[in-house]
């Protein structure tokens, strides 16, 4: 994939650059200072759900470096390519999203668009910031937090808006691959709440687990790589978004990665993943918004294609959360409640190993020093309940507590 | 003596050069008593002169968003496009009463185009989707558009029968339509008119792309 990006851009650039005096450059730096309670991150092999924990974890860094070209090819086509710097992963810099855009010019009341590459579905009404940053907290949702480590798809997808009444509606189809293994962070660690996005070809820890647990995978590595193509299956995604002619804007997401539920390479498996997600954002008043989310889906793998039918996980997942945001002389309030879950369905051969409940509640306060510069502070706080911690000798019971400020610069 | 009485008065009539003239304050408003911003708000009716010079005006691509929201110019004007975005922007119009297009063009370039006839101008840009604003060209002698306090001031409106009328690009009900009501400009002084208007403004996104 890297070598093909690279192809990419040695090919386009000669041309694009001609046709692009003042380029097409953005991106943001984010640097940050933080500390986390609680148990040991998952970053760190632990089950903490934030991206700190652990004794005295107390972080000073550059969070996230993000540079993103948008050249212009023709009247109507353009490149998305997104370079990204994570200091927490084992390959700090990588590519993010990268796709080609067609976007004709509008055909009367029509709107068409065609993207072909790698990118994510839209689910997120959190991440609209530049290169798919948060603009509201530091902390995306659970729901959004698995969006950006599990679900980047490679493939082509295409939308059609439309007028419908005095409002629009926009249909919205994908066909993908490479994203066999969604599902793999889910089943083993749960939900998370952290800004870690995978990049393509990535990979993210699993936690530590007990010899006897891993001796029922033991054709899983204990890493999962998000960004795979494993069984030649084609999945795809479909979403209707309706905007009304009301400070108001309502879509449903249906998406199912097709995964056979057994296929493996390299320690990596196929896993059989479908989700809906469900959108709401609404314009309280002219400086307050409302945005809410809520996921319900399933993961599960069996471990051979035609042996016994019964399925090593068979994962149940949930979430949902709301969002306030107010903004004022500069300055912005979030305010966000979540609930979260995984079920086992895997009767009655439940392990008991997956299944986790919890909330978190997060608060954030941003200013706007100059056009480019903001100060960011958060606090998150957890609850979760999980068996599996009690297999390495943890309360199921945890909660964590997490501060974090942070300089953005958006450019 | 008597000299001396006649210059303030024939002063005072060469300093109102369009005598018979009255300040004009509109206040748009919705039902429930909020201001009305981006409402446009003419003045016809038989006048010498027109207020809205044709040339000057201008539209503003700045933070992905157009600048003003609603312009309101007369026919024949001519309306420059600057970008002071660093990204770049296609601006369109599909609307029978000026469709235009002006491919992408960069930070710091402007582009013009220029409006012949009267009717309501939707602007995109084919870029970024959640950019928006109007143009309303129209013939009336005086015309305005309303701040953040939903006023529209008019000074020296020539005396005599007018039609005042209010057009909003979200008012509710015909997308053309105008609110109307004649109205006695006096000689002198000013007059304050309300109107009470619905509308209904569609979700304002703002997305970094």
């Amino acid at each position: 994939m890297r070598s093909l990006v690279l192809c990419l851009i040695a090919g386009i650039a000669p041309q694009a650059m001609s046709q692009t005096p003042h380029g097409d450059l953005s991106g943001l730096l984010d640097l940050r200072v933080g500390a986390g309670g609680g148990e040991t991150s998952w970053l760190d092999g632990g089950f903490g759900k934030l991206g700190l924990g652990g004794e005295d974890d107390l972080d000073a860094r550059i969070a996230r470096g993000a540079l993103v070209w948008r050249p212009h090819l023709t009247w109507s086509t353009d490149l998305y390519l997104q370079l990204e710097f994570d200091p927490e992963q084992d390959n700090p810099v990588g590519v993010g999203e990268a796709y080609l855009r067609f976007k004709p010019m509008p055909a009367g009341s029509l709107r068409y668009s065609l993207k072909v590459g790698a990118f994510y579905p839209p689910v997120s009404l959190e991440n609209d910031g530049v290169a798919w940053s948060t603009s509201r907290t530091l902390t995306p949702s659970a729901i959004n937090t698995w969006i950006g480590e599990e679900v980047k798809v490679g493939g082509l997808e295409t939308s059609v808006t439309m007028p419908a009444g005095a409002g629009h509606l926009t249909a919205t189809g994908a066909a993908f691959g490479y994203n066999d293994t969604a599902g793999t962070l889910l089943t083993f660690r749960g939900w998370a709440m952290h800004d870690h996005q995978i990049n393509l070809g990535g990979e993210f820890p699993l936690p530590e687990r007990t010899p006897a647990w891993w001796a029922l995978r033991p054709r899983q590595a204990h890493v999962a790589e998000p960004f795979r193509e494993i069984d030649g299956r084609v999945g795809y995604y479909a979403q209707l978004e309706w905007r009304p002619a009301a400070p108001f804007a309502a879509s449903v997401l249906h998406y199912d990665n097709n995964g056979d539920g057994h296929s493996r390479d390299d320690f990596q498996t196929s896993w059989d993943t479908a989700f809906t997600n469900v959108s709401v954002i609404a314009q309280l008043g002219e400086n307050t918004q409302l945005l809410a989310q809520a996921m319900l889906g399933e993961t599960a793998w069996i471990p051979l294609a035609n042996g016994p039918v019964a399925k090593v996980d068979d994962v149940g997942f949930r979430s949902a959360y709301i969002l306030l945001d107010h903004a004022f002389g500069g300055q912005g309030l979030a305010a966000r409640l979540e609930a979260f879950e995984t079920t086992d369905e895997n009767q009655p051969y439940s392990l008991n190993s997956t299944p986790e409940n919890g909330w978190a509640v997060t608060a954030s306060w941003r200013n706007h020093l100059t056009t480019n510069l903001i100060w960011m502070v958060e606090g998150v706080y957890v609850e979760s309940n999980r068996d599996a911690r009690s297999q390495v000798g943890v309360d199921p019971d945890q909660n964590q507590l997490q501060l974090q400020t942070a300089l953005r610069v958006n450019f | 003596m008597i000299r001396r009485r006649f210059i303030p008065l024939f002063a005072a009539l060469a300093m109102h050069a369009s005598a018979w003239a009255a300040d004009v304050r509109v206040e748009v408003r919705s039902p429930g008593g909020a201001p009305i911003a981006n409402a446009v708000v003419t003045i016809s009716g038989p006048a010498t002169t027109t207020a809205l010079p044709a040339d000057g005006w201008v539209m503003e691509q700045k933070g992905l968003a157009f600048h003003p929201f609603v312009l309101v110019v007369p026919p024949g004007a001519t309306v420059s496009f600057p970008n002071h975005d660093q990204t770049r922007h296609h601006v369109y119009s599909f609307s029978p009463a000026g469709p235009f297009e002006l491919k992408l063009y960069g930070s710091g370039e402007t582009r013009t185009v220029r409006f012949p006839k009267a009717g309501t101008i939707a602007i995109g840009c084919n870029i970024h989707d959640q950019m928006t604003a109007f143009i309303r060209v129209t013939d009336a002698p005086w015309a305005a558009v309303t701040d953040a306090s939903g006023v529209a001031t008019f000074h020296d409106v020539e005396a005599g029968d007018r039609s005042i009328n209010v057009w909003h690009p979200y008012q509710k009900g015909a997308p053309d339509a105008t609110l109307g009501r004649e109205s006695m400009i006096p000689a002198a002084g000013s007059v304050t008119q309300t109107f009470l208007l619905s509308i209904r403004k569609p979700l304002d996104l703002h997305s970094a792309y």
